[in-house]
């Protein structure tokens, strides 16, 4: 199977929302600058883990004609995840959307995190109730929608519901390889003829004490702080001479112990690069996770010496999430779309092994690492290779 | 060249049965497993019929096994046991002969302990202070703690998998998307096969009042534990079950090389959306046709060819008559419509949410391997909007070639699954 042959799939319509904007451009100049830092997390307290973070603005979706209870009872993730979608419709031709081409919707989405009961009804209560009084509390004070709310999938009803999205769909939870799972299973959609174009987007889980429990349970270990976000982008097929940015190779696979993951993401980039029928040496930018656990760490370590041995101290190796946060799902595709953006740039920007941050060009045959390891070890890697008529010398 | 992919092992965990041969001669018989049912402690809340699994029976079958014992949710206990029995099922010592092998699973609503934010109480109300103080005594077994990928990964850690691991949330599709996903995955030759399925549990107090909230389960008292009418005029919502059902899937190469003879062959699957509200199916469904109609162009299958459909048929008013008219819109050609079998396993297993499509699958693959379709059990007074044969009341015996099983999710979220007889 080769996810390129008589076609490619190409990635159009970059949308990113994260705490240092709108766009993939402020997000760049962000990393460049490293001007902006995570902000004191509200009632934080010396028992949390972390005492900053970097979150978003609350969302105004009214806008989209969204019905207003539906809003009210909808999660942070489930507006996030709406308006990542508008941000990437928004910038189709309208003749694209009316000529009856099926577009599918592919999500990486977080576990729901909200508090069950929820704080309003806790505020309600000094002592534990018994079990009845509890049933009867959250009978009577639980909103009529919110089994919806709980659901994870409500947040790609939401988007197919408001933009009319018909086509076929998957929906992956809950860490940081769902996002590149989307983007593989959306790209595969088009390949095998099941849409004409397909949808992706991936959304963090809120900053919230749920989403720090719910890290400090899965052994988090890490100086990075908690961010929100959500990055979208549409796939359309194209003929192979087009210039671009399109997915080129992937690779998924699992490991369970340190020496099991290690392998394990170093076989799905193997499996990329074979089917992009790339070698190591013409790799020129890896985008990669901020692994939060230390074995993910290490296997993440482990996997890229294995590969780029000969480059081991000066691998061209970034992660973006050390001016947002970590994001989850919506890591890796944030970084596909930093990528996209640097190979249209012709530029790309690396991590120092002091910590600092270095931009310079992104030259000849251009070919991208995107690689994400979820918590419990499913790693996932992507290809992504660029073709521009002009890169642009500088920014 | 793409690879047949090939059913060669099931397993299944509901309350009609612990293994597929019970289930299939419940089914069959026309037996229920919807009963009387409270929450753990309340006694008057609304819903009173559900389909559990009997954890007496549960603990007989399966008790054994310590790594069911450790602190986990119910809908990840239920999917470990159903994944041991369709390995143990297909003759699979050690899945790792077996080549490349992924695990993809549906899972919805994580099962959450109120318990764990009652110990954010204090005297002056709740503090997020004293939760993580006291978060030593956060329930381990909970989806707080565990994440809604834990059958996922407990299925591929217990099992040493080293293919793809993926968890897919489409609601009530999300074991019907699994399925046709690890399906895929096979048939592209990406992995040797894919342990596929869905686990779920709603019967608890936070999940029962959400799905209550939004008025989908009956609650009516009319009819005792013949509840779940799909497709009768007086039907009033579903009835919530809870259970798991696993199957493995094989690439014909893989099968041959063990020479097992496959129960079934997946040849198609197709997914949709409504694009219409996030609390009704499109009444003309527009959605479940347009998921029919990509499963069988999937699987370079003729509507004419298909002789059962294992419907979705959940038993509320919206559903049934909208899954009716996408019946009808996909095979109007002769009215083929006329001569298909319709049956709503629901009817008598309730609906296992996200999990509901993989004893369904299971259901539909027994249908093509021995030419028996289940009945729609409790279906006397059939509603005019619901015109199709919905094999009422008794199991019938016919050769089934073909067959589709249809699950539709919240939302419109939609899955459907094509399902051969195995030819060699």
């Amino acid at each position: 199977m080769r996810i390129q042959s008589s076609q490619k799939i190409y990635l159009e319509y970059p949308g990113l929302y994260s705490s240092v904007g709108i766009g993939t451009n402020p997000l760049w100049q962000a990393l460049r600058t490293e001007s902006i830092g995570p902000q004191p997390l509200e009632g934080a307290s010396e028992y949390w883990p972390q005492q900053q973070a970097y979150p978003i603005q609350n969302l105004n979706l009214s806008f989209l004609g969204v019905d207003r209870k539906t809003l009210r009872t909808m999660t942070r993730q489930s507006h996030l995840a709406l308006y990542g979608a508008r941000l990437s419709l928004a910038q189709m031709a309208p003749s694209i959307k009316q000529n009856g081409h099926t577009c599918g919707l592919y999500l990486g989405l977080p576990t729901v995190d909200e508090e069950i009961p929820s704080w309003s009804v806790l505020e309600r209560l000094e002592t534990r109730p018994s079990l009845e009084d509890l049933a009867t509390l959250f009978l009577r004070e639980t909103p009529p929608f919110s089994g919806l709310t709980f659901l994870n999938s409500s947040a790609c009803a939401h988007i197919s519901a408001t933009f009319e999205l018909t086509g076929a769909l998957a929906t992956f939870s809950p860490f940081s390889d769902a996002g590149l799972q989307a983007l593989i299973e959306g790209a595969l959609s088009l390949v095998e003829n099941e849409n004409d174009m397909a949808l992706v987007g991936a959304v963090s889980p809120g900053v919230t004490p749920v989403r720090i429990l719910q890290y400090d349970a899965l052994a988090w270990h890490s100086p990075q702080y908690l961010g929100e976000g959500v990055a979208s982008l549409m796939l359309r097929k194209g003929d192979t001479t087009e210039s671009g940015v399109w997915i080129a190779g992937y690779g998924r696979t699992f490991g369970t112990t340190l020496d099991d993951r290690a392998d394990a993401l170093s076989h799905a980039i193997a499996q990329a690069l074979d089917m992009a029928k790339v070698h190591p040496s013409d790799i020129h930018w890896i985008l990669a996770d901020s692994p939060w656990t230390e074995i993910n760490r290490q296997a993440q370590h482990h996997a890229l010496e294995t590969h780029f041995m000969e480059r081991r101290n000066a691998l061209p190796i970034l992660s973006a999430e050390r001016v947002t946060g970590i994001l989850g799902p919506a890591q890796p595709l944030m970084h596909v779309l930093l990528a996209q953006h640097g190979m249209r740039q012709g530029r790309r920007l690396l991590q120092n092994p002091d910590g600092t941050l270095q931009e310079e060009a992104l030259i000849g045959e251009q070919s991208v690492l995107v690689i994400a390891c979820g918590v419990y070890g499913q790693c996932v890697a992507v290809i992504l290779q660029g073709r521009h008529p002009c890169p642009r010398a500088s920014l | 060249m793409p690879s047949r992919v090939f059913v060669t092992g099931m397993g299944v965990v509901c309350g009609l049965g612990l293994d597929w041969p019970t289930l299939w001669s419940n089914l069959l018989a026309g037996r229920s497993a919807i009963r009387p049912w409270q929450l753990p402690g309340i006694t008057d809340f609304p819903v009173r019929y559900a389909a559990p699994v009997d954890d007496h029976d549960f603990a007989k079958r399966f008790g054994d096994l310590p790594h069911l014992k450790q602190p986990m949710e119910r809908r990840v206990r239920f999917g470990l046991a159903a994944t041991l029995d369709a390995l143990a099922d297909a003759g699979v010592k050690n899945v790792s002969t077996l080549g490349t092998v992924g695990v993809a699973v549906g899972s919805g609503v994580p099962e959450r302990d109120p318990d764990d934010f009652l110990l954010a109480l204090t005297a002056q109300g709740p503090r997020w202070d004293e939760l993580f103080r006291n978060k030593a005594h956060l329930n381990p077994g909970t989806g707080l703690t565990c994440g809604n990928d834990a059958l996922a990964m407990r299925i591929a850690a217990h099992h040493c998998l080293k293919g793809p691991v993926l968890n897919i949330s489409t609601a009530c599709a999300g074991a019907t998307h699994a399925i046709g996903l690890g399906f895929r995955m096979i048939r592209r030759n990406e992995v040797s096969a894919m342990l596929v399925g869905g686990a779920d549990s709603v019967l608890n107090l936070p999940t029962m009042v959400g799905l209550h909230l939004l008025g989908a389960p009956s609650i009516s008292d009319q009819f005792g534990d013949r509840l779940c009418r799909p497709f009768d005029k007086d039907r009033s919502g579903f009835v919530a079950a809870e259970g798991a059902g696993m199957l493995l899937l094989e690439s014909e190469q893989c099968a041959q090389a063990r020479g097992v003879t496959p129960y079934a062959e997946i040849v198609g699957f197709g997914s949709s959306m409504d694009a219409y509200r996030i609390t009704a199916p499109h009444p003309s469904g527009t959605g479940a046709a347009l998921s029919m109609q990509r499963a069988l162009s999937d699987a370079h299958v003729e509507p004419t060819a298909v002789t059962c459909i294992n419907a979705h048929g959940t038993s509320t008013p919206l559903n049934d008559p909208a899954e009716t008219l996408a019946i009808k819109t996909i095979f109007a050609t002769d009215q083929h419509y006329q001569r298909l079998m319709v049956t709503a396993n629901k009817s008598m297993l309730g609906h296992l949410i996200a999990a509901a499509g993989a004893p369904e699958c299971i259901a539909t693959v027994l249908s093509v391997r021995e030419g028996k379709i289940p009945p729609t059990i409790n279906l006397e007074n059939p509603d005019p909007a619901c015109d199709l044969d919905y094999v009422p009341n008794t199991a019938r015996q016919k050769m089934v070639p073909v067959a589709l099983s249809n699950s539709f999710g919240f939302g419109g979220l939609n899955a459907t699954l094509v399902v051969r007889r195995y030819e060699n």
